[in-house]
């Protein structure tokens, strides 16, 4: 039996003991959705009958590997910031409940709705006359996570940061320890620019739910509008600047050109009412290149060792040394 | 490491140059076409690395053996630094990385991955020593340890020039 059809039998069992109601439930059309570091996304379809006649519904499963080239392996955070975010709103996919046995599946995982639409990276370029609005769109969400008060979301998993400096301290450390594990060979170049992060750590001046992974890849559109956020799995307490400079490393190492620094800075500012340090943003960008750096070393080790390995893999070869020419322009070699 | 026996950088272009020009156009499945593409791209890193690869890592590995012995020097210059544990315990690492290295015969990528991890502890090391040491020490030497990292990475950038990867 392969690997996803096991699965597919797992998760019936499971639903059926879940939902004894729901009688004769089957599960179709489960396939693993191709793509992602760290997460697991799988889609089926549950069909069972009911005294009105026969119901269906297709789902989605997200599931975190105990291990993977990308740091967190915790999955609750990530429940509890979805959750937070769709009640207040925000275009983010509704969870109907998270799974904490991995005896079920193997991992933990939780099971959300699914959304219909495209990746934004994709639509962006090929639809202009949708560029503004989804711009527009871009910022003003993320500027909505950041005005949630979290301190009413009853939070459990997602800490806030000690002190103002904390969320940062506390993010160097933990990138730091996923380049060590990742073991992709010595890297002097990130060793440095960790070294100078550690140095130049700036005051957050608020302290926000952060998504940590805010990018145009993480996003579906539809109709020229965003209707989806995912990839919620690096959500923390802390400096909202670190989103924006995320986004910012990824618009540049991807090419996307949806925007310069200056022009997103200054339509978050005025989205959010709140202003943008210069350094604090230069701090957080740097950050995420070694984040996606890391991504991308963690990447490269799993495929070589993979007993799958495919040709395009390599193109994180390419990735990874671009994101190393920006590290050293920033910092200035 | 020795040249290679054939001429492997053109074969691999020509391996290319063949997904691209041939197999490419006839292609209709998407999937398939992004891996053959991929494939090709993949096929000129390869062809960019080959014959480089030899010369970069001499050229590597010269470039921080000079840098650490740099350091070590600065950090035995007793009358001028704090005796700490740091400071011993890294002249002790970087003497032992250097007294093996350069052999002739040995393996210049096992040797290049040693230097770098001494390297990287340098980095940690200077950093933790920075209060310690004369300030134009520290900051002599950071210089000429980016340097050796910005070596290393104009070689890794020389790999991929000309790759046309997007994404």
């Amino acid at each position: 039996m392969t690997e996803i059809a096991n699965l597919k039998e797992r998760l019936e069992a499971y639903l059926r003991t879940k939902f004894p109601q729901r009688q004769q439930l089957v599960v179709t059309e489960f396939n693993r959705v191709a793509g992602g570091y760290s997460s697991m996304t799988y889609f089926f379809t549950a069909s069972w009958q009911e005294t009105g006649g026969p119901v269906s519904e297709t789902l989605v499963i997200r599931m975190l590997p105990e291990m993977g080239p990308v740091p967190s392996y915790d999955i609750r955070p990530q429940y509890e910031a979805m959750t937070a975010a769709h009640r207040s709103g925000l275009p983010v996919p509704q969870i109907h409940w998270l799974e904490m046995n991995s005896g079920v599946l193997g991992h933990h995982f939780f099971v959300m709705d699914k959304v219909d639409g495209e990746v934004m990276m994709f639509v962006y370029p090929r639809e202009p006359q949708f560029q503004a609005q989804l711009k527009r769109e871009y910022v003003d969400y993320l500027a909505k996570i950041h005005s949630l008060d979290w301190r009413t979301l009853s939070f459990s998993s997602l800490q806030p940061p000690q002190s103002d400096r904390h969320h940062a301290e506390r993010e160097i450390e933990r990138w730091q320890w996923a380049m060590e594990r990742n073991q992709y060979g010595p890297q002097p170049l990130l060793t440095e620019a960790l070294v100078w992060l550690k140095n130049n750590i700036p005051s957050a001046e608020r302290t926000s739910l952060c998504h940590g992974d805010y990018t145009a890849a993480n996003m579906f559109c539809r109709d020229g509008h965003i209707v989806a956020i995912f990839d919620w799995e690096l959500a923390s307490l802390g400096d909202p600047i670190s989103d924006l400079g995320f986004a910012c490393m990824m618009n540049d190492t991807m090419r996307w050109g949806f925007w310069d620094d200056e022009e997103f800075i200054r339509a978050y500012e005025k989205a959010s009412g709140l202003k943008v340090s210069k350094e604090s943003f230069f701090f957080w960008k740097l950050l995420g290149y070694i984040k996606l750096a890391v991504a991308e070393l963690g990447a490269i080790r799993t495929a070589l060792e993979s007993d799958k390995l495919e040709v395009h893999q390599f193109t994180h070869l390419v990735l990874s040394r671009r994101i190393f020419k920006a590290v050293a322009e920033m910092l200035g070699f | 490491m020795s040249e290679p026996c054939f001429p492997v950088k053109p074969i691999l272009e020509k391996c290319a140059e063949f997904l691209e020009q041939a197999v490419l156009p006839g292609l209709n499945e998407p999937l398939l076409i992004q891996k053959t593409y991929l494939t090709s791209v993949a096929l000129r890193i390869l062809a960019n690395t080959v014959e480089e690869k030899g010369r970069d890592l001499i050229d590597e590995n010269n470039g921080m053996r000079e840098v650490l012995g740099r350091v070590l020097e600065a950090l035995q210059r007793k009358d001028t630094l704090s005796q700490v544990e740091v400071r011993s315990e890294l002249i002790e690492k970087l003497a032992v990385t250097l007294k093996g290295a350069g052999a002739p015969g040995a393996s210049l990528s096992e040797e290049n991955a040693r230097l770098k991890g001494a390297l990287v502890d340098t980095v940690r090391g200077l950093d933790t020593l920075s209060n310690v040491l004369p300030q134009e020490t520290v900051s002599s030497l950071r210089r000429q340890i980016r340097a050796a990292i910005r070596q290393q990475l104009d070689h890794g950038l020389a790999h991929i020039e000309g790759v046309p990867v997007a994404f």
